[in-house]
C-alpha cells in the first residue's frame, strides 16, 4: 500500500505536497504550546525495568534511569579504582513466591545502559522470570536500581501433565462448578489407536489421514466409489498418540490473511 | 443426526482510519476495498442463503473500530463517492476493451459487480452493514462476538492489567450499545492471549474466545481432545482452539485453496498497468496509483506470465473446492467420532478480508460449502460456538498457553527492533492515565470532555495494527506517525488538564477528528484501574 503523501495545514492555508521519503509533521493541532510534537514528555519519575515475553525462548527488557539515579550511578562510576557494570540480574522464579532470596537460578547479562532495552535468549520456555536491573562491581557487589514485573516465557510443547477435572458453567455464571466426568467418560487420552485391539480391530478403526485428502484423492472418490479404498492404514503414522499429539503435528504457525500478503514469494509458513 | 460441528468464524477487522483533514485518504482505501469486496458480498452470499431457506450459523468477530468507521456517516459519504468512481472506470474499460473479448467480458463483469454493491450499499443496507450484520444475529443464523477497543495486542498490555481491562470493557460497551444485547464471545485480537487475559473476560462475563492451536495443544494439564473440544479456563472463560487441518486447507500459501491457478490473480491490478493520464481520476489526487479492484488475469501458474481470468472455470473450482473441504471434513469427523466420547467441534477462523479480498472466489466458495452442507450430508452441522456450549456444558480444566496466531505464533510480530520502542510509551501512557484517574475521579463539562478524549487518544495509539505495519514493513511512516499524533495528543490533552488551560477549539478539532466511542470511556478508565488496585493479572 502507498504511503500517505499529502498533508494540509490545519488553519486551511495552502496544500504542501511533499516527495516520498519525506517525513510527514505530525498535524498541529495545538499550536502555540511550548511542547514540541515529536518529543514526548519524559516522566522518568522513578527508575524502572519491564520484562516481556517475545517468545519461548526470547524475552525483551527496556528500562529508563530516573535522573536522580543517573547522579547516583556516575557517582558510584566516578569513585577511584571502583569498575561498575551496568547488568541485567535475571532471576528463575518458576512455581515460587519470590520473595529476593529464595529464586532457583540466576545470571547476569552485560548491558549498555545507554541502549535502554535488551533481547535475552533465555534456554528454557514455561520459566517464569524478574529482572534486576542493577551495577555490579568488580568487588563483586550488586546495586540493585529497579526489578521488574514478573513474566513467563510460552510452553514450546503439549504438557505430559494427563489430569482431568471438569467445570460447569451455565448462563451468565450464575452457575460455575466443579463437576465428575461427564456420564460414559472413560479416563485418559483419547488415543488415535486402541491399545488392547488387536490388528483386525485396529483396520476398522477409522484411520485419520496426516493431510487433507487432495483432489485427486477426492476425485477418485467421487468417480468410482466402488474402487474407494481410502488410505492404506499400514501407510499411516503407527505411534500411539492423542489428539493433542495430532493437532501440534498439523499445526502450522501464522496462518492468517497476512501470509496472503507474502504469497508472492510462495512461502510457507511451516518453518518451526 | 449430526455426528459433529464445524464453526466457521469470520474476523473482520481494520485500524480506525479516518481523515476529514484530507480531501482524499488513500489509508481509508483499506475500508473503501473491504466494503467493495468483502462485506457486501458476503452479506449478500448470507441473504441468498436466508432467501433459499437454507439453514447456516456461522460466527463473526466485527472489532469496534471496524464498526464504527462502517457507522460513520462521513466515511459512508466517501464510500459512495468511491464506488461511483469504480463504476464509471469501468464503464470507460468496457470501451477500451471492445475489441479484446476475453477482457471486455471481465469489465463488463465488474461494472455489473460495483454497480451491484453500490445499489445493495444503498438500497438494501440503506448505508448501514452494520445494520445487516445485527439483523442476521437476531434471526438466530450468526453470531457476533465482542473484541477489544482498539485490536490492542493484549499479552504486551499486561504489564499493566487495568489497560486490558480498560479494552476488554470499552470493546464491550461498544458491542452493547451498537448490538443491543451483551456478547458470549470475544474475539482476541491476533488471538494474543497470555494467562491472566482470561480473568478480565470472566470479570466482564463473557463466556468463551478461541485461541491459536498452540495455545490450547499446550494447555496445562494436557486436553484430552486437543482442539476438537474446548477447555474451561480455572476462571470459568472456554477457550476454542482453531483446528489445524481445516485451516491449512484455506490458508496455506502453498497448498491452500487460493492458489489454485483459474482463481483470480491479487497482483495484476489495472492500476499498475495502464497510463496516468488514463487512469488519473481514479487515483489518489497526488498519482499515487493503489489498486482499483479491476483484475483481469488468473494465477495461472508460478509464473510471471498470466493469462485471462475466466469466471465460469473460477466459480467451477470454488465448488469443487467448497466440496473438498466438505468432503474432509466429513471424514475428518467420522475419523474423530470413533475416538472421541463427545461430538467434536471443528473451529475454522479466519481473517474476512480473505473472502473476496485477497481470494476473490472466497465469498462463492462459501455459498457453495454453506449449501452442500445443509443439503448433501447429514455428518456435519454448522454451529455457533455458544450452541456448542449449550449442548456441552462440562469441559475439561486447563489453562491455555500463551499464544497468538502471528508468525511465529507467539509475540514476534509485535515486538522486534522494528517496533519495541512503542511499548515504553505505550505503557507510560497507561500509568498517566492512571494518575488522572486518581487526580480526577470526579469530572465533568470541559475537564470530563478532555479526559474522555484523552482516553480515546491512548487506545487508539494502542492498536496493534501500527506495530504490524512496522513490522511487516508496509505504510511505516504511517504507522508511526499513528503511534506517536496519539501519542502526543494524549500527552497535550494531560498537559492542558493538568494547567487547567484547556483550548477547547483544538479539543473539539480532534474529537471530530478522532471520534471513536462517543461515550464516557473516562469513567471506565476510572473503574479499570480502581478494579486494578483490588486485583492483580498473575
Amino acid at each position: 500500500m502507498s504511503q500517505r503523501d499529502s498533508t494540509k495545514s490545519k488553519r486551511g492555508g495552502r496544500r504542501r505536497k511533499l516527495v516520498r521519503g519525506q517525513k510527514v509533521e505530525i498535524s498541529k493541532v495545538f499550536p502555540g504550546l511550548p511542547i514540541k510534537p515529536s518529543e514526548f514528555p519524559h516522566f522518568y519519575e522513578h527508575t524502572r525495568v519491564v520484562l516481556l515475553p517475545v517468545n519461548p525462548y526470547l524475552v525483551h527488557v527496556y528500562w529508563e534511569v530516573a535522573p536522580d539515579d543517573l547522579r547516583e550511578i556516575k557517582k558510584l562510576l566516578g569513585r577511584p579504582g571502583l569498575r561498575a557494570q551496568p547488568v541485567l540480574r535475571f532471576c528463575d522464579i518458576t512455581c515460587i513466591i519470590f520473595d529476593g532470596t529464595n529464586a532457583h537460578s540466576q545470571f547476569d547479562v552485560d548491558i549498555d545502559l545507554g541502549a535502554g532495552n535488551w533481547y535475552v535468549h533465555l534456554g528454557g520456555p514455561a520459566k517464569s522470570y524478574c529482572v534486576d536491573l542493577g551495577l555490579r562491581t568488580d568487588d563483586g557487589q550488586f546495586h540493585p536500581m529497579a526489578r521488574s514485573n514478573i513474566a513467563e516465557t510460552p510452553r514450546a510443547w503439549p504438557s505430559g501433565r494427563a489430569e482431568e477435572t471438569y467445570m460447569l458453567v451455565e448462563g451468565d455464571y450464575h452457575r460455575v462448578e466443579g463437576v465428575p466426568p461427564p456420564a460414559g467418560h472413560v479416563p485418559g487420552p483419547v488415543r488415535m489407536r486402541s491399545e488392547s485391539s488387536g490388528a483386525a480391530e485396529s483396520a476398522e478403526i477409522a484411520h485419520r489421514p496426516t493431510e487433507p485428502y487432495s483432489l485427486q484423492d477426492w476425485r477418485q472418490f467421487v468417480s468410482e466409489p466402488g474402487k474407494w479404498r481410502g488410505r492404506n492404514p499400514e501407510s499411516e503414522l503407527n505411534d500411539d498418540t492423542d489428539l493433542t499429539a495430532m493437532n501440534e503435528r498439523s499445526f502450522l504457525f501464522g496462518m492468517s490473511s497476512r501470509k496472503m500478503a507474502s504469497r508472492e514469494e510462495n512461502a510457507d509458513p511451516s518453518d518451526r | 443426526m449430526e455426528q459433529g460441528y464445524l464453526a466457521i468464524v469470520f474476523h473482520a477487522h481494520l485500524p480506525f482510519v479516518r481523515h476529514p483533514e484530507y480531501e482524499e485518504s488513500l489509508e481509508e482505501n483499506w475500508l473503501y476495498e473491504a466494503i467493495t469486496e468483502v462485506y457486501i458480498p458476503l452479506l449478500l452470499v448470507l441473504e441468498g442463503l436466508l432467501e433459499d431457506a437454507i439453514d447456516f450459523r456461522l460466527t463473526f468477530s466485527l472489532t469496534p473500530p471496524l464498526v464504527s468507521m462502517l457507522l460513520d456517516p462521513f466515511l459512508q459519504s466517501r464510500y459512495l463517492r468511491r464506488i461511483e468512481r469504480l463504476i464509471e472506470l469501468a464503464e470507460k474499460e468496457s470501451a477500451r476493451t471492445a475489441s479484446q473479448p476475453e477482457f471486455y467480458r471481465l469489465a463488463c463483469m465488474y461494472h455489473r459487480r460495483f454497480t451491484e454493491v453500490r445499489e445493495a450499499f444503498l438500497g438494501r443496507y440503506e448505508r448501514n452493514l452494520v445494520q445487516a450484520f445485527r439483523r442476521l444475529q437476531e434471526l438466530g443464523k450468526i453470531e457476533i462476538l465482542a473484541s477489544s477497543a482498539t485490536h490492542a495486542y493484549l499479552p504486551l498490555l499486561s504489564v499493566n492489567p487495568a489497560a486490558v481491562r480498560a479494552q476488554a470493557q470499552i470493546g464491550i460497551e461498544h458491542y452493547e450499545k451498537v448490538f443491543g444485547r451483551r456478547p458470549r464471545g470475544f474475539w482476541l485480537p491476533e488471538c494474543g492471549f497470555c494467562p491472566g487475559v482470561d480473568r478480565m473476560l470472566r470479570e466482564q462475563l463473557i463466556r468463551f474466545t478461541i485461541l491459536e492451536t498452540h495455545g490450547i495443544t499446550r494447555a496445562e494439564p494436557r486436553p484430552r481432545y486437543g482442539v476438537l473440544a474446548p477447555v474451561s479456563c480455572p476462571s470459568g472463560v472456554v477457550a476454542f482452539g482453531r483446528d489445524p487441518d481445516s485451516s491449512k486447507q484455506v490458508w496455506s500459501s502453498v497448498e491452500g485453496y487460493p492458489g489454485d491457478h483459474d482463481y483470480r490473480e491479487f497482483y495484476r491490478d489495472i492500476a499498475y498497468d495502464l497510463d496516468d493520464d488514463y487512469l488519473k481520476p481514479y487515483l489518489h489526487q497526488d498519482g499515487i496509483r493503489f489498486d482499483t479492484g479491476i483484475k483481469y488475469y488468473r494465477v495461472t501458474g508460478k509464473t510471471d506470465h498470466k493469462e485471462a481470468y475466466v469466471p465460469e472455470w473460477a466459480e467451477r473450482k470454488a465448488e469443487i473446492h467448497a466440496a473438498n473441504f466438505m468432503f474432509n471434513r466429513e471424514k475428518q469427523i467420522e475419523y474423530l467420532t470413533s475416538m472421541m466420547d463427545r461430538k467434536p467441534v471443528i473451529v475454522a477462523p479466519y481473517d474476512a478480508e480473505l473472502f473476496g479480498h485477497w481470494w476473490y472466489e472466497g465469498p462463492t466458495w462459501l455459498d457453495y460449502l454453506v449449501r452442500k452442507i445443509a443439503r448433501k450430508q447429514e455428518a456435519i452441522r454448522l454451529v455457533t460456538l455458544s450452541e456448542y456450549l449449550e449442548e456441552y456444558p462440562v469441559n475439561q480444566v486447563a489453562m491455555p498457553a500463551m499464544s497468538s496466531w502471528g508468525y511465529e505464533g507467539f509475540n514476534d510480530v509485535w515486538l522486534n527492533r522494528s517496533n519495541d520502542w512503542i511499548y515504553p510509551q505505550l505503557h507510560k501512557a497507561v500509568d498517566l492515565m492512571e494518575r488522572l484517574a486518581e487526580s480526577y475521579p470526579r469530572a465533568e463539562g470541559l475537564a470530563l470532555r478532555a479526559l474522555n478524549q484523552a482516553g480515546r487518544e491512548l487506545v487508539l495509539a494502542q492498536a496493534s495494527d501500527w506495530a504490524f505495519m512496522i513490522s511487516s514493513g508496509t505504510t511505516v511512516e504511517y504507522a508511526t506517525n499513528r503511534t506517536k499524533t496519539h501519542l502526543d495528543r494524549l500527552n497535550r490533552l494531560v498537559h492542558q488538564i493538568r494547567s487547567g488551560a484547556i483550548d477547547e477549539a483544538g479539543l473539539s478539532a480532534i474529537e471530530n477528528q478522532d471520534n471513536i466511542f462517543p461515550f464516557d470511556i473516562y469513567n471506565m478508565f476510572h473503574c479499570a484501574f480502581s478494579a486494578s488496585s483490588q486485583n492483580s493479572l498473575s
